[in-house]
C-alpha cells in the first residue's frame, strides 16, 4: 500500500532534522506528506502563525488585510526547506489547514510546494448523543439556525423534528427495542417514531454538509492556481448521521480520508462513541439492558461489533473478526461509494494515546491495515498519536517499505526509549 | 480457587500525592472495585520546589541504626509537617477500613553500606535492614513491606543494566569460596558460554535445541562448570535472602515482608528460587510482566535475546534464535518465529500457555494465599509497548484459572479507565465511565518518554 504520514505539531520536531527523518520515512515506504496545523511554537508555549497573511492576496479579493501577526521567518524558511525536501522525493504535500480564499492564497504564496489543503470533519454535524467534544446530537446552535434558515429550511420545523426525536429516544422500552431493532430501516422508523419533521431535520443535515463542501470548493477555485481539496470524514457507519455522504463527496474533494478510528474512549473512536451512545440510551431509558443498547446501535447504524454484547466487552479490545468483518466492511463501503481507490486515503491512527482514547497496540494497527488492504484499498495515511512507536513503525515498514530494525545509530521513531544498552558507550 | 473472593492489591506512590490529597474518594473507589490491600511508596513527598519524590516522609531514628552498627541516613532538611500528618491520616483511615497496608521498598533511603558486593557485604545488609526497621517503627499502623531485589542479571545484551555476563565481579570471590564454589572455574565457564553464544550454527540448534535439559547442556558442550555458574547464582542469592530474613526477624516489631522476582522462567538466571523465598518470607511477588520493550517485560527480554543472538551470529535466523531461547528458558511460544511476531502482540493461546504455566510454577512455590504477583499493563508499562485492558483481562483470567487468588497492580498513578473497568469487574463492583466519585488518574510516569497530546 502507498503510505502517507501526518507530521503534526509541534512542527519543529520535524523541521529541525527533516533530512534524516524523511530518509528513514522514505525507506519505510512513506510516499506522501500532510503537514499542520500551520503554526510554530514560541519559547513561552504560545503559537506563532506559520502562514504570513499576504496583503496582496487580500487586496486581490477586495478585502482589508488583517493586522500583521508576529512571524518567525527563520522557522518559515526551515518549514519551506522541509517541504522542498518532501517535494524533491516526489511526495504530494497537503496542509492540514484551510480557510477563505485570501488565506489559502497567502498559504500557497509562502509555500508554493503545497499541493492541497485538508479540512478535518468537513460539514460534519454532531453525532454524539451525550454532550461530548463540544456538542450533542439534539441541539441546534445559533449559527446553525442561521445557516439552515439561509438554506431555506424552516427552523421551527427542524426544532419540532429534533424535539420529537429527543422525546422518542427517552421513551424506549425493552419490548419495543427487541421487536423492532432487528427489522431494518422501516422497523427503525417505527422504533424511534420518526415522523416527517424528523426526516426533514435529517435531510437538512445532509444538505448542510453538501453546502459546506460546495462553498469550500468554490472558495479554493478563486485562488490563482488549482489547489487540491481533502476532507477527513468519520468512517462510513457514522456518515448517515454526520451528514458526510460518501457518495456525494467525490465531486467536491480531490482526496477523501475516511477515519479508520476505532479506539475506546477519547473522541472520534468507534468503541468510544458506541459506549457513550449505549450508556446514554440506558440513562434515558432505565428499563433497557446493555444488550438492548447494542440492538439500538445495530438498528440505527447497522453496527454489529463482533464479540460485543455488553459494555465490558468493549474493554476486551478487538477480536480478529473486528478487522476481517467490520474494518473490511467499512473500507469496502467507502471505496464503493467514492468509486476511486486512488482518491481514497484511509486516515489511520493507533498508539498510546489515540485522540486521548485507550491505547491501541501495534497488533490492532496491523489488523486495520491488513483488512483495509484486503478490502481493496491502495492508500492510507498514518496519524501517529502522539508519535510513532517502535512497534507501530515495525508494522508500517514491514507492510510498505524496507522493514525497520532497531539499531544503535539508526532511525528511532520518536515515541521510543532507546534500550539501556544503546545509551552506553560501545 | 478458595471460596473467598479473590482480591486485588493496589500500589500507589511515584508520587504519593495523587492519592493522599483525595484519599477518601480514592479508597471508596478502590474498595468498591475489590482492593483489599494497599502497597504505598516509595516514602518520598514532592518538595516545596515542585520536584516529585524528593523529600523523605519522616526523620530517621538514629538509635535504630546505632543498634545495628550502621550510619543513619541524613534527616531531610525539608520537613513538610502538614504532608506528614496527612500521610498518617491516610494510613489510619486505610486501617480503619480494614485494608492491609504495606510499604513499597521500605529499604529505600538507607544509610551508607559497606563496599562489598550487595549479596556478600554484611554492613550493606545491616544498613538495609535498619532502614526497614526504621520505617516499620515510624509507621506502626502498616502490616509490613514489599522488597524489590536484589537479583542477578538475566539479559545477554551488552550494556543492559541487568547484563548476565558482567554480574560476577571479584567482590563475589570470597562468597563463592565460602559456599564451596570455584570462582575462577565458574567465570571461565561463563566466558565460554559467552563465546559459545557467538558461535551458534542452525544445524546444531536443530539437533540439540529440542533435546530438553540434556540437549541444551550438549549445546554448551556439557560444561560442568557452567552448571556451577548457575548453581552459585542461586546459592548466593538464597544465602542473601536467608541472612536478610534472619536479620529482619530480629526486628523488635514484627512485620510481614514480601519479596519479588521476575517470572519463574527467568529465575534460573536471576538466582531467585521462589520455593526458598516462599518458605522464608510472608509472601512472594513474582512479576507477571509480559510487555514488549521497556524493561522487565517477558516479550521485551525475548526480543533482546533474539536481537543479540542474531547480531552475534549473522547467519542465524530469528526462528533459530527463538529455539535457543525456548530451550534455555523452558518456555514455548510456537507463534513467534521472528521479532515481527513479538510486535504483533499476544496470540490467544499465549494466555493459556505461558501465563498459565508461569502462574502454576509460582503457585508451586508457595500456597496461593502467599503468592501476590505484580501486574503491569497500560499505555507505557515500564517504558514498554502498550498492553490493552483486554490483554490485562486475559492475563488475569488465565492466571486465576491456574489458581491465582491475589495480585498487585503496579502503579495506581498510571491506571487507565479501561484497566480499572476490567479490574473492578474481576475483583469487585464494576466501575464504568461517568460514575460519580472515584475515577482512575491515567497519568504519565514522571520519567515517561512519551508525550501526551
Amino acid at each position: 500500500m502507498k503510505f502517507w504520514v501526518f507530521a503534526f505539531n509541534p512542527l519543529e520536531r520535524y523541521m529541525d532534522n527533516h533530512k534524516a527523518i524523511f530518509d528513514a520515512w522514505e525507506d519505510g515506504g512513506v510516499r506522501g506528506l500532510v503537514v499542520g496545523r500551520m503554526f510554530f511554537m514560541a519559547e513561552d508555549g504560545s503559537h506563532i502563525p506559520a502562514i504570513p497573511q499576504d496583503p496582496a492576496a487580500y487586496k486581490h479579493f477586495g478585502l482589508e488585510p488583517p493586522e500583521p501577526t508576529p512571524r518567525d521567518e527563520a522557522k518559515e524558511r526551515a518549514l519551506a526547506a522541509m517541504l522542498d525536501d518532501a517535494k524533491g522525493r516526489g511526495w504530494p504535500v497537503m496542509v492540514f489547514d484551510s480557510g477563505p480564499p485570501a488565506h489559502v492564497q497567502s498559504l500557497i504564496n509562502r509555500y508554493p510546494q503545497v499541493d492541497g489543503v485538508i479540512t478535518d470533519g468537513p460539514g460534519e454535524n454532531h453525532y454524539e448523543l451525550a454532550r461530548h467534544h463540544g456538542g450533542e446530537l439534539f441541539e441546534l446552535r445559533a449559527h446553525e439556525r442561521t445557516q439552515f434558515g439561509d438554506m431555506g429550511f424552516e427552523v421551527d420545523r427542524l426544532e419540532r423534528g429534533i424535539g420529537k426525536l429527543r422525546e422518542s429516544f427517552h421513551n424506549l422500552t425493552p419490548d419495543r427495542v427487541r421487536y423492532h431493532a432487528a427489522g431494518g430501516a422501516l422497523a427503525g422508523l417505527l422504533l424511534f417514531d420518526i415522523d416527517e419533521d424528523g426526516l426533514y431535520w435529517l435531510r437538512a443535515r445532509q444538505q448542510r454538509s453538501v453546502n459546506n463542501w460546495r462553498q469550500a470548493r468554490a472558495d479554493l477555485d478563486k485562488v490563482d492556481r488549482y489547489v487540491q481539496f481533502g476532507g477527513i470524514p468519520r468512517i462510513t457507519s457514522w456518515s448517515s448521521l454526520t451528514g458526510q455522504n460518501y457518495h456525494e463527496m467525490p465531486q467536491y474533494f480531490d482526496v477523501i480520508f475516511p477515519k479508520h478510528y476505532y479506539w475506546h474512549r477519547g473522541f472520534d473512536g468507534m468503541y468510544g462513541t458506541v459506549q457513550r451512545w449505549v450508556q446514554k440510551f440506558m440513562e434515558w431509558n432505565p428499563t433497557l439492558s446493555e444488550a438492548d443498547g447494542f440492538l439500538l446501535m445495530k438498528s440505527l447504524f447497522g453496527l454489529d461489533l463482533p464479540g460485543v454484547n455488553s459494555l465490558i466487552d468493549l474493554e476486551m479490545g478487538f477480536p480478529e473478526e473486528f478487522f476481517t468483518q467490520l474494518v473490511h466492511s467499512e473500507t469496502r463501503r467507502a471505496l464503493d461509494a467514492i468509486g476511486d481507490p486512488e482518491k481514497t486515503i484511509f486516515w489511520v491512527s493507533t498508539g498510546r494515546y489515540p485522540h486521548a482514547g485507550d491505547p491501541m497496540p501495534a497488533r490492532d494497527l496491523e489488523g486495520i491495515l491488513r483488512a483495509t488492504q484486503e478490502a481493496g484499498a491502495t492508500r492510507f495515511l498514518f496519524h501517529p498519536d502522539p508519535d510513532p512507536g517502535p512497534a507501530e513503525w515495525t508494522i508500517l515498514t514491514n507492510l510498505c517499505g524496507k522493514p525497520w530494525r532497531q539499531s544503535r545509530d539508526g532511525y528511532w521513531p520518536p515515541d521510543s526509549r532507546q534500550p539501556d544498552e544503546y545509551l552506553q558507550p560501545e | 480457587m478458595s471460596a473467598q473472593k479473590p482480591h486485588l492489591w493496589m500500589r500507589f506512590g511515584q508520587p504519593l500525592e495523587v492519592v493522599i490529597d483525595d484519599f477518601e474518594t480514592v479508597f471508596d473507589g478502590w474498595q468498591a472495585g475489590g482492593v483489599g490491600a494497599v502497597v504505598f511508596g516509595r516514602l518520598l513527598f514532592t518538595g516545596a520546589d515542585g520536584t516529585r519524590m524528593s523529600v523523605p516522609s519522616f526523620d530517621p531514628n538514629p538509635q535504630v541504626y546505632r543498634d545495628l552498627d550502621v550510619e543513619p541516613p541524613a534527616a531531610p532538611t525539608e520537613k513538610l509537617p502538614e504532608r506528614r500528618k496527612q500521610l498518617e491520616k491516610v494510613l489510619a483511615s486505610a486501617k480503619d477500613r480494614g485494608l492491609e497496608l504495606y510499604v513499597f521498598c521500605p529499604d529505600a533511603g538507607q544509610g551508607k553500606g559497606g563496599t562489598g558486593h550487595t549479596l556478600a557485604d554484611e554492613t550493606s545488609l545491616r544498613a538495609r535492614v535498619a532502614r526497614v526497621r526504621d520505617v516499620m517503627e515510624a509507621y506502626p499502623m502498616v502490616d509490613g513491606g514489599v522488597l524489590d531485589g536484589p537479583e542477578m542479571g538475566y539479559e545477554i545484551t551488552p550494556g543492559h543494566r541487568s547484563y548476565l555476563f558482567e554480574d560476577m565481579p571479584e567482590t563475589l570471590r570470597d562468597k563463592a569460596t565460602d559456599l564451596g564454589y570455584d570462582f575462577d572455574a565458574m567465570t571461565a565457564a561463563r566466558d565460554r558460554m559467552f563465546t559459545r553464544l557467538h558461535n551458534l550454527r542452525s544445524a546444531e540448534i536443530d539437533l540439540r535445541g529440542d533435546g530438553g535439559f540434556l540437549g541444551m547442556l550438549e549445546l554448551f558442550d556439557g560444561d560442568a562448570d557452567l552448571a556451577s555458574f548457575f548453581a552459585f547464582r542461586r546459592a548466593a542469592m538464597m544465602d542473601y535472602y536467608r541472612r536478610q530474613h534472619e536479620a529482619l526477624s530480629q526486628m523488635p516489631r514484627q512485620a510481614k515482608i514480601g519479596v519479588g522476582s521476575r517470572l519463574p522462567c527467568f529465575n534460573p538466571l536471576t538466582g531467585s528460587d521462589l520455593g526458598v523465598m516462599g518458605g522464608l518470607y510472608d509472601f512472594i511477588l513474582p512479576k507477571l510482566y509480559f510487555y514488549h520493550r521497556g524493561f522487565d517485560g517477558f516479550y521485551g527480554t525475548i526480543g533482546r535475546y533474539i536481537q543479540t543472538l542474531t547480531e552475534w551470529n549473522p547467519g542465524l535466523t530469528d526462528a533459530h534464535a527463538m529455539k535457543v531461547i525456548e530451550a534455555l528458558l523452558g518456555v514455548r511460544l510456537p507463534w513467534v518465529h521472528s521479532r515481527l511476531d513479538l510486535d504483533l502482540g499476544f496470540a490467544a493461546e499465549g494466555f493459556e500457555t505461558f501465563v498459565t504455566s508461569e502462574t502454576r510454577r509460582m503457585l508451586a512455590a508457595a500456597p496461593a494465599g502467599q503468592v501476590v504477583p505484580w501486574l503491569e499493563a497500560g499505555r507505557e508499562p515500564h517504558h514498554g509497548d502498550p498492553i490493552s485492558a483486554g490483554d490485562l483481562h486475559r492475563i488475569i483470567t488465565a492466571a486465576q484459572d491456574a489458581g491465582l487468588e491475589k495480585c498487585l497492580y503496579h502503579s495506581h498513578t498510571l491506571l487507565t479507565p479501561g484497566e480499572w473497568s476490567v479490574l473492578s469487574n474481576l475483583f469487585g463492583s464494576p466501575w464504568h465511565d461517568g460514575m460519580a466519585g472515584y475515577a482512575p488518574p491515567d497519568d504519565l510516569a514522571s520519567e515517561s518518554h512519551s508525550k501526551r497530546p
